[in-house]
């Protein structure tokens, strides 16, 4: 199983930095077999983040500070997603400050995660970010 | 691919790296922005935090022939305890940046550091049991740095901000002293860059044939070798 989701950065305690900045979805605890990577810059204020875990797990929900990407393969057409979904995700990820004028010229869920993934670091790709699920 | 540094710390206990010889790689030294911690040899011919009680980071002289290599080595954790140390790549000398992977409690981690700034860019949660010894590869390429545990691709980052070769070496970020029973050490430290031919993965691995005393699998190991050659 493998989800996205785009989280806040937050200050987090650290054995050895004492604070660190992390991405929310980070500071959960996540069971054993999980995988997660992410991309963020540590003054940034979001990152894009993808867990893996072939056992599964519970996402996260009703946390503001993490906006979960729906349930669907990389190469589902963003035109087969209900609309509803993809404009609250739309609205989720404007307040957090991400441009979204862009999300209608894209094709698939696929080029919607490279398009945010590219907004923190334009060596991004989703097919080398995380582990396989 | 080429071995460029291998290391099976093997000398007298107490050692400081600085003064103990790799099997290759040329010269330990102590990174400046860790002035105060030293990494020694242990009782057991392994690589461990020696009782200075700061963060430590070494690497070797060696130059690998591309900034894509990778690091390999066995982390050996006697207990669940700091100091913890694990693999760092493409290590600027002149500043606190480079890659780094480690186990901290319960969670293997891969990081980004950058002029002392750092970024956890992916994780993998895994309780392990006293005296685990995991074979850890910190793979270090242009399109993607990843972790394997025992074989097992764990951890993928894309990021790409440090892109010079660097340097190889160690980093053990705690304030904890080390002893010979206690906390993570490290053992058969192998740097492998993509220059030169192609070799087996098994001498790849273990990184040549100096290292035959400390692997097991002897027979299987040179037929293969001597296939390639």
């Amino acid at each position: 199983m493998r989800r996205y989701f785009v989280s806040r950065v937050v200050d987090a305690p650290d054995p050895e930095f004492g604070t660190l900045r992390l991405p929310k979805i980070a500071t959960r605890n996540w069971p054993e077999e999980t995988s997660i990577a992410h991309v963020y810059t540590p003054a940034g204020d979001w990152a894009l983040s993808v867990v893996t875990n072939p056992l599964g797990f519970v996402v996260p929900g009703n946390d503001p500070d993490i906006d979960p990407f729906p349930d669907v393969s990389l190469d589902i057409k963003l035109s087969a997603i209900q609309k509803v979904t993809l404009d609250a995700l739309k609205a989720r990820l404007s307040a957090r400050g991400i441009d979204t004028s862009a999300f209608n010229n894209l094709d698939a869920v696929r080029d919607l995660i490279r398009h945010i993934g590219r907004l923190q670091d334009s060596n991004f790709h989703e097919d080398r970010f995380g582990v396989a699920g | 691919m080429g071995v460029f540094a291998q290391d099976s710390f093997t000398d007298t206990a107490g050692t400081d790296l600085i003064s103990h010889t790799p099997e290759a790689g040329g010269t330990w030294t102590r990174h400046g922005s860790y002035t105060g911690g030293r990494l020694g040899i242990s009782n057991a011919n392994r690589m461990r935090p020696l009782a200075n009680g700061a963060a430590d980071l070494y690497y070797l002289s060696a130059d690998p022939g591309t900034a894509e290599y990778d690091i390999e080595y066995d982390d050996v954790m006697l207990t669940n305890a700091n100091p913890r140390p694990g693999a760092a790549a493409r290590i600027d000398t002149g500043a606190n940046t480079m890659y780094f992977c480690r186990y901290s409690t319960g969670v293997w981690e891969l990081f980004k550091l950058v002029s002392g700034t750092a970024t956890q860019l992916g994780t993998f949660n895994q309780s392990r049991a006293d005296n685990d010894v995991t074979a850890v590869k910190l793979e270090i390429r242009d399109a993607a740095k990843k972790v394997y545990l025992n074989g097992v691709e764990r951890i993928s980052s894309t990021d790409n901000a440090i892109t010079a070769a660097g340097k190889a070496g160690i980093r053990e970020g705690s304030a904890t002293n080390g002893s010979d029973t206690g906390g993570i050490h490290m053992d058969n430290f192998v740097a492998t860059d993509l220059a030169g031919a192609a070799g087996h993965p098994a001498v790849r691995r273990f990184g040549g044939f100096s290292s035959i005393r400390s692997f097991a699998g002897l027979r299987v190991w040179m037929t293969g070798a001597l296939q390639y050659g």
